[in-house]
């Protein structure tokens, strides 16, 4: 019998038992992760995707065989079988590290996918409880435009959404101040960033109807101190005729 | 005193992934109990290179000796790594 080795061969009982045990513990070992491996679902969404799963079998498939061709070179004294292993074996560190590579981008995903999920629902908990609220909430753009109008506002301020863009229109309201100076229409907020409350009469067209507002206001800034536009809440009127 | 050129270019090609290794390991999630067990078995398995190079210098018999132990090693880390990161995809599935 043969140690197997690259270097001048000298037989010694232990050292022998030492190869063969150490081999075999290796083949058995390696062949159950394989097993394992194999056995473990795989899925788009898990960290153990295919790839990652089918990598992981190769490179312990390549130590399970390096170790039986330790084994067989031990009993036959042949040479071939240890130097085409250790050139296959060359593909243990290559499978290992795309492995690793493969999990790491599957958990990157996987925690940028689960980021998502979360933000949806707080949105979806957000807007749920802005539209229950019974205040009437605003958001304008920088130009003035109505960009968002929660339930309670658009039943207050009777603002239809046009079904092709989607935009809110006004049904062409007058607004004054208390003393009866005309505001062009709701946009003054947008350079009025006072947090205190503005009291505002709105005027329908051919005085339909009028209400009386306390409305606050607050600015939303974008990036560095650029106004980008407003949210301005209003408690429910009492109507005058 | 030579050295197989297989077992130099394996050498050079594992030593050459270590930073790559080092890095997406120190930055990724291993299945709970599963880091220590590859540590073991990647120790095991460089361990196993640089022996069947240096066995070839001096303690021909100890150091090749060794290098095969170090493969069994290696495969009795490669059961726990396998079995719990099964663990690990089985409960992210709720299973």
């Amino acid at each position: 019998m043969a140690i197997p080795s690259g270097r001048p061969r000298r037989d010694g009982s232990l050292m022998l038992t030492a190869v063969i045990v150490g081999n075999v513990v290796a083949i058995v070992t390696f062949l159950i992760a394989v097993a394992i491996t194999i056995s473990t679902p795989s899925g788009k969404n898990s960290t153990m995707t295919s790839l990652t799963k089918w990598l992981l079998v190769t490179a312990f498939a390549i130590r399970a065989y390096v170790s039986m061709t330790k084994i067989v070179e031990v009993y036959t004294g042949s040479n071939f079988f240890e130097d085409f292993g250790d050139y296959i074996e060359v593909l243990f560190p290559v499978m290992v590290v795309m492995s690793v590579s493969s999990a790491f981008m599957a958990q990157k995903m996987a925690d940028i996918d689960r980021s998502q999920r979360a933000m949806h629902a707080t949105n979806e908990m957000m807007l749920g409880m802005v539209d229950a609220a019974p205040a009437g909430i605003l958001v304008l753009d920088g130009g003035g435009t109505v960009t968002f109008a929660n339930d309670s506002a658009r039943h207050i301020l009777d603002l239809e959404e046009d079904p092709d863009t989607g935009r809110l229109a006004t049904p062409g309201w007058t607004v004054t101040d208390p003393s009866g100076v005309r505001m062009p229409d709701f946009s003054f907020l947008i350079r009025d960033t006072s947090t205190r409350p503005v009291k505002l009469c709105v005027e329908w067209p051919d005085s339909k109807w009028k209400l009386d507002l306390s409305v606050s206001a607050r600015p939303l800034q974008s990036d560095g101190d650029r106004m980008a536009g407003i949210v301005a809440t209003f408690e429910t009127p009492v109507a005058k005729p | 005193m030579t050295i197989a050129a297989s077992e130099f270019a394996r050498l050079v090609v594992a030593l050459s992934v270590i930073p790559f290794l080092v890095i997406m390991s120190r930055n990724m999630r291993f299945a709970r109990g599963s880091r220590l067990p590859f540590v073991i078995l990647l120790s095991a398995i460089y361990a196993s290179y640089i022996l069947t190079i240096v066995e070839g210098f001096f303690w021909f018999e100890l150091l090749n000796a060794l290098q095969h132990i170090a493969y069994g090693v290696a495969g009795l880390a490669a059961v726990p790594i396998a079995w719990r990161s099964r663990q690990d995809v089985l409960g992210e599935m709720g299973r």
